[in-house]
């Protein structure tokens, strides 16, 4: 087995004993396991999203098909793409990720399967690529931010006020702000370098953060703990599903979603060219499309449905709490592919290094 | 002597059948190309009268069929249609004289002897034409049945005569015959065998006819 | 039609394809130049900064993969995918050169573009190859063709409705004077009504001289028929009634005569159906142009033996007179045929018992001459015009079988060769007839 494989978790799920299925048997080599059945068709996620997030539109797609014996592989989203492209990884029969960069040059360079999505599925233009990269999830990218700290003095609302109180009141962001450190987070740096797609000002960003000497994280849910615990006062271009789930638990933490652009990511669904179960993970993909999957999405899990037409705590209408917003999806499609370029990342990663590193110590 | 007539008018094939029984030669009759072909199957006969217009397969196709078997059975070839080219054509497939309906039941029956005579003469040596009698292994001659003489060259070119009745032969055909390399001969000499010919078998059924500028032609009028 | 349907769709098959090529090869140059123009070099190294543009732009094909390969000077790879193949022969250049290739199992339209770096520490040719998957160009193709050939169908679909209109309209002259001739009587025969078109006169007055043709040949006809039945009936008649008064005899000399009586109509019955059958099939073939080479000699010698056949066992001597045993003319064999052989028959029937019979040739330059002659009592020189004309019987005195079918047969035959027949007599006796015939086909 591969050893890189950090969280693999196999998830193996079954309708047919749903309390069986809530039993957890934990191992000490990091898989969770739910129990099995013997079943007739066999499905295979390998996802890079957490489990528990994904869990309920699994759970609600094996009860629909219960000839399909599901099992649930979670993997780092990078370890997923270069384990696909080596052919490490085998017999996956879906893949399911956040990184759309990543996605989409599986596309690119062939290794997934056209479905046969019906025209009654309806999608917005920008969430779905030549009939194999399927956006699921609608996720704005969001500003959190500690309620406590901003007792005095609105929040920014924007990046270009962010980049104002940055500069006019140091002290207060000094070592207080939380961002993605772009060389751990394959989801940082795919924030960060479409903040220089659609802004003008992405370049002062980086540097006011920079100058704050602002803590920089590999993960959304650790900002969030920071922020919980009044060790950050912000966290820039944090995940907005993880963010608002939180803050729904935790009055603490409230989420600003910028109102001059509001960056829109989608996790993609594909099933890749391996796979032994076309139809079974046809069948998935069109399930989590579908509006009772997306409906799911918006009302049992902590993703954001990317159907407006449902409804639920997690739904775009939700989010939005009625106030005009400029969310701005990033379109699945070629153009993602730019920041895969090495050059270009090695590049941009090398002159955010240069801006972080100078941070005072 | 077998002869097998081949025609689908009932009234016509019960004449000439009464024709035939009454000149002494009865005939087997039947009324289609497939029934004959049956019939040849396990008989053998000496000779066809095939009427042409059958019902069912033609009497070409018989004949065609019969030749391509490489059945030389004499075979005289009526027919009623009014297209000449019938004449023409049967002969070409194979027939060895034709007859145009309506016809004289005696020519008729002329012309079966005249393909018998021929058939038999080259089976056997003894040739009969009417009244008169050729046996050519002894060269004897016989009319009205009694002997004939005659000379050398006289039966030679009778022999040829019989050989090829109702064909004309030139006058070289003859000499070529009659005369070696070496024998000097006239042209009248032929004539003149031919004249002391007809005077010895005057009263004959045998006719020698000479056609100036072609040639001469024997046939026998029985 | 069809062929020119679809020469004219594989035309617009490559105009298509080709107009298709254009729109995305724009897209394609246009993306290769943003890359390369962002190719600099940075201490020493060469560096690209892949721009946003480049891909976006070629998003406008929005189902098409791209694959990009940048190298430095001497083909030092920079970014991209390294293995996208190049041009089979290419020799660095500003301009862009587009290609054909296949990539990742998939057919590529591609172009490479290059650049000139002359930097303090590097200097040489940098290249740009940059290719795209056909699928916008495949259905914008298929979308000009489809497009095409719809105007082009319905362009011929007008073409032809069109052109059937004008030849509907050129034509109803005709349907018109068809519709008068289908609705006439057969035996309506005046003229056809005039018409004002000029192109259509000839043809109305073709039509009507082929109908007075026709009429007389029907004229003829009906005298012919008229003739030949009164002659049958008559024989018949005859058969019938000796064959009544034979019923009735009781003495056997004298029922031997009535059948003797009978023999002889029948015998004339049965020549002149033979006759009426032969003058028909010779008016037919006369008809039907049946003309071939003839070799004369083999014709005539075989006509003559059959008649010496035949008449073996009377006392008439035949002869045979042909010194151009090679000639060969175009004729039909099977009407002069009958034609001669009716010649002879008149010839034995109408002469005496000792007659002597000729049938020969005599060659000229611009004819031939077969001619049949005999001893017989010949035609007085007032009927020979007379005689040659159909069913006109001779008055010789001498009551013999037969017809005046015969000299008919002769004529048509002889008319069908576009011959001539003279009918003279010969000194001291006996009639000539001769066949003149022009020695080349009318």
């Amino acid at each position: 087995m591969n050893i890189t494989i950090r969280a693999a978790i196999v998830c193996l799920l079954s309708i047919s004993s749903l309390q069986a299925a809530e039993r957890r048997i934990d191992s000490d080599q990091g898989f969770e396991q739910f129990t099995t059945s013997k079943s007739v068709k066999r499905l295979d996620i390998y996802s890079a999203t957490d489990t528990r997030a994904i869990k309920p539109i699994i759970e609600a797609f094996a009860r629909r098909h219960p000839y399909i014996d599901v099992r649930y592989n979670e993997y780092e989203s990078t370890t997923l793409y270069n384990g696909l492209t080596s052919g490490k990884i085998t017999g996956a029969d879906v893949v399911l990720s956040s990184a759309m960069d990543l996605q989409v040059k599986l596309v690119n360079d062939g290794h997934a399967r056209t479905l046969n999505i019906p025209e009654s599925i309806d999608l917005p233009e920008w969430s779905h690529w030549r009939n194999e990269a399927f956006g699921f999830t609608f996720e704005p990218v969001v500003i959190a931010y500690n309620k406590a700290s901003f007792k005095d003095t609105p929040v920014p609302s924007s990046h270009e006020s962010l980049v104002d109180a940055l500069r006019n009141d140091p002290e207060r962001y000094y070592e207080k702000v939380g961002s993605y450190d772009i060389r751990l987070s394959g989801a940082g740096y795919f924030f960060a370098t479409h903040d220089t797609v659609v802004s003008s000002i992405s370049g002062r960003i980086l540097e006011s953060l920079a100058r704050a000497s602002s803590h920089t994280y590999c993960c959304t849910s650790d900002m969030l703990d920071d922020l919980v615990e009044g060790k950050l006062a912000l966290a820039y271009n944090v995940l907005g599903s993880y963010a608002l789930a939180r803050a729904r638990k935790d009055d603490r933490i409230g989420v600003i979603m910028p109102e001059d652009y509001t960056l829109v990511m989608s996790r993609i669904a594909l099933v890749p060219k391996q796979t032994d179960n076309f139809a079974a993970a046809q069948a998935f993909i069109r399930f989590l499309l579908s509006k009772e999957g997306q409906q799911i999405i918006a009302s049992k899990s902590n993703l954001i449905a990317l159907r407006p037409e449902v409804t639920g705590p997690s739904s775009i209408a939700a989010i939005s709490e009625k106030r005009q917003l400029r969310f701005h999806p990033i379109k699945i499609g070629l153009p993602v592919m730019t920041f895969q370029d090495e050059m270009k990342r090695e590049r941009f990663i090398r002159e955010w290094s240069q801006l972080f590193d100078a941070r005072a110590p | 002597m077998r002869i097998l007539l081949i025609e689908d008018n009932t009234e016509l094939a019960n004449a000439i059948s009464e024709y035939f029984g009454h000149i002494g030669h009865p005939l087997d009759w039947c009324e289609s190309a497939e029934s004959a072909e049956k019939l040849l199957a396990y008989q053998s006969f000496d000779m066809l009268i095939l009427d042409i217009n059958l019902p069912g397969k033609s009497g070409f196709q018989l004949l065609k069929q019969l030749r391509a078997q490489s059945d030389e059975i004499p075979v005289l070839v009526l027919t009623a249609r009014a297209e000449v080219d019938d004449r023409v054509s049967a002969l070409d497939i194979g027939a060895d004289d034709y007859m145009v309906k309506p016809f004289d039941f005696r020519e008729l029956a002329a012309r079966c002897r005249a393909l018998l005579r021929r058939e038999r003469g080259n089976a056997s040596n003894q040739i009969v034409c009417g009244n008169l009698t050729y046996d050519a292994s002894t060269a004897a001659v016989t009319l009205h049945g009694a002997q004939i003489d005659l000379r050398h060259r006289e039966i030679q070119l009778l022999e040829l005569l019989l050989n090829n009745l109702d064909h004309v032969l030139t006058k070289e055909q003859i000499a070529d015959r009659l005369y070696r390399f070496d024998e000097a001969y006239t042209p009248n000499a032929i004539e003149q065998v031919l004249t002391r010919l007809r005077k010895k078998l005057a009263g004959s059924s045998l006719h020698i006819k000479t056609i100036r500028g072609l040639g001469y032609l024997a046939h026998v009028d029985d | 039609m069809l062929g020119v349907l679809l020469v004219l769709s594989a035309g617009i098959w490559q105009y298509a394809n080709r107009t298709a090529d254009i729109s995305y090869d724009r897209l394609l140059t246009g993306s290769a130049l943003a890359i390369i123009e962002r190719i600099r070099s940075r201490n020493g190294q060469v560096e690209v900064d892949l721009p946003y543009a480049a891909l976006d732009i070629l998003s406008l094909a929005p189902d098409d993969k791209v694959y990009y390969v940048v190298s430095g000077p001497d083909k030092q790879y920079l970014t991209g995918y390294r293995d996208f193949p190049s041009p089979e022969r290419y020799t660095p250049s500003a301009s862009p050169v587009f290609y054909n290739t296949d990539y990742l199992n998939e057919p590529i339209r591609a172009v490479v573009v290059s650049k000139r770096l002359d930097d303090p520490g590097v200097s040489g040719w940098v290249e740009v190859r940059i290719g795209q998957s056909r699928n916008a160009r495949n259905s914008l193709s298929n979308e000009i063709l489809l497009g095409e050939i719809a105007v082009l169908v319905l362009v011929i679909t007008l073409a032809l409705a069109s052109l059937a209109f004008g030849i509907n309209r050129t034509l109803s002259p005709l349907n018109q004077l068809s519709r008068t001739l289908r609705e006439r009587r057969a035996d309506e025969m005046g003229p056809l009504p005039d018409t004002d078109i000029k192109e259509v006169k000839p043809l109305i007055a073709s039509i009507d001289q082929y109908r007075t043709r026709l009429q007389s040949n029907l004229d003829m006809m009906q005298v012919f028929i008229a003739d030949a039945s009164h002659q049958i009936r008559t024989a018949l008649s005859s058969v019938q009634a000796q064959l009544d008064m034979a019923e009735m005899e009781h003495d056997k000399d004298k029922l031997q005569n009535r059948l003797a009586l009978i023999r002889n109509q029948h015998r004339k019955l049965t020549r002149l159906t033979s006759q009426l059958l032969t003058h028909a099939l010779v008016a037919h073939r006369r008809d039907t142009n049946q003309f071939q080479p003839v070799k004369l000699d083999t014709l005539l010698s075989a006509i003559l033996t059959s008649e010496v056949r035949d008449h073996a066992d009377s006392s008439i001597e035949f002869n045979y007179s042909n010194t151009q045993r090679d000639l060969t003319i175009d004729a039909d064999p099977v009407s002069l045929r009958e034609c001669l052989r009716n010649l002879i028959d008149n010839a034995i029937k109408y002469g005496p018992e000792n007659n002597s019979i000729t049938l020969g040739i005599d060659v000229e330059a611009e004819q031939v001459k077969i001619f049949v002659e005999d001893q017989g009592p010949g035609i007085p020189d007032e009927m020979l015009q007379r005689a040659v004309l159909r069913f006109e019987r001779i008055e010789t005195g001498k009551n013999t079988l037969g017809s005046g079918l015969g000299l008919a047969i002769v004529n048509t035959v002889t008319e069908a060769h576009g011959g001539q027949l003279h009918l003279s007599n010969r000194q001291p006796q006996g009639l000539r007839v001769e066949l003149v015939l022009p020695r080349r086909r009318i």
